[in-house]
């Protein structure tokens, strides 16, 4: 029987994960290994629908490690890792509302979780046009009119 | 630890957070986004604030998007079709067929260069036999469709030193980390699913002619390729991978395999 951690959301519920699925976070990895996660992990910034999430995420991507470990021959013929499923899974993981995209970033980052981190701050500004950017990011255009026209200008095969 | 998080709790109600939230992002978080964007939507968001402009335009963010984006090469090849250039590159973009520009020419015939560091130079062969108009030679970014004209460059005199190679069969002549290396091929002059394995001579000392040989055993996929397949050697890339391309084009397929697994010589 594996060990169990206990994280608790700021909502004050408690989720018990696997060990190996939370040494996902580099932060509860150091925890875990300074000794001090007895009684369980509070994480006063990260309510309840995005913790739901992360462990999710977390889960998933060590079930793929331990599977893409047992098939290590199992390559194509140009020796790349048959990881489109994994990459597939990913993109529809992130097919969230915008305020839980941003909660999940911010957990990724307070958690130190490199891949979903990655996966979040690029699905975040995929596709956006700059209007979108700016309420996204509360941004003040500070450009004139002409001003920004310049610009456009400028980098217009950007905008094609 | 704990009760450091126990003291930021309770801060922002779960429910105004959402809408706020996007001012709090901390400025780490803001640099782990940016860092992730491609150079389109850098120039893109070029637009939304002056602020982003000048963040994106400082030295030390493009020199770190450099380091980044060099850190993770990519082929890039180009077909010339119909006085249009279209070019592609390995890994994929998602939309491969939005990257292609016209490019200027009365006759379309062009001679594209090797890439280097993502840019093409394409040189008119029309003029370069013999009409009356300055050769014109050009710099083109496929990422962004700009082309510029080189002016035209002065030419001196140099002197060459010739250096004789003795090789047995033929071979392509590689830039091998910065030392001339010719990849040899066995009789039959091409590379093909038969080929077991690959021969490299590099020159380590010009003055002495000394040549050190390598030898590589091609990977087991190798043998998949079938014996009609005929690669001939394209050229190396930044992590000394050399790239081989099929010599008839009915479909598009590059190989490239990693100088690793070493023989003794």
């Amino acid at each position: 029987m594996s060990k169990k951690i206990i994280f608790e959301s700021s909502e004050g519920e408690s989720f018990e994960v696997d060990e190996a699925v939370a040494l996902e976070c580099q932060t509860i990895k150091n925890m875990i290994e300074d000794d001090c996660t007895d009684g369980g992990i509070p994480l006063a910034n990260v309510n309840s629908a995005t913790l739901t999430k992360v462990i999710d995420y977390c889960k998933k991507h060590v079930e793929a490690a331990a599977a893409a470990e047992a098939n290590a021959g199992d390559k194509d013929i140009y020796g790349a890792n048959k990881d489109i499923e994994l990459k597939t899974w990913d993109e529809e993981f992130v097919k969230v509302d915008q305020p839980l995209l941003f909660d999940l970033m911010l957990a990724a980052n307070f958690l130190i979780i490199p891949g979903l981190l990655d996966l979040t701050c690029k699905t975040m500004m995929r596709g956006k046009t700059v209007l979108q950017i700016r309420e996204i990011f509360h941004i003040k255009k500070d450009y004139t009119d002409a001003e920004e026209a310049e610009v456009r200008k400028e980098n217009a095969w950007a905008f094609e | 630890m704990r009760k450091q998080q126990k003291h930021v709790s309770k801060t922002a109600n779960p429910k105004t957070r959402s809408v706020e939230n996007s001012e709090s992002i901390p400025a780490d978080l803001i640099f782990e986004i940016f860092s992730r964007l491609t150079a389109k939507s850098l120039s893109r968001f070029r637009c939304v604030s002056k602020e982003w402009a000048s963040i994106f335009c400082s030295r030390n963010f493009s020199h770190s998007f450099l380091t980044r984006s060099s850190a993770r090469p990519r082929l890039l090849f180009t077909f010339h079709v119909d006085g249009k250039l279209f070019s592609y590159s390995a890994p994929q973009p998602r939309n491969p067929d939005q990257n292609h520009m016209p490019i200027p020419t009365r006759m379309g015939s062009f001679l594209i260069h090797r890439p280097d560091s993502g840019l093409i130079c394409p040189s008119d062969m029309w003029s370069k036999r013999g009409c009356n108009d300055s050769k014109m030679i050009m710099i083109c970014n496929p990422s962004t469709g700009q082309f510029k004209k080189l002016p035209a460059a002065r030419t001196r005199r140099v002197h060459f030193k010739s250096l004789e190679i003795n090789l047995t069969c033929s071979s392509t002549l590689i830039n091998y980390k910065g030392r001339l290396g010719a990849i040899q091929f066995d009789s039959v002059g091409f590379y093909s699913g038969r080929t077991t394995s690959l021969g490299l001579m590099v020159l380590d000392d010009a003055e002495q002619h000394k040549w050190s040989k390598k030898t590589y055993i091609l990977p087991p996929f190798w043998k998949n390729l079938g014996v009609d397949t005929r690669l001939n050697v394209v050229g190396l890339t930044g992590d000394s991978e050399i790239v081989f391309s099929p010599s008839i084009l009915s479909i598009l397929s590059i190989f490239s395999t990693t100088m690793r697994r070493e023989t003794a010589p």
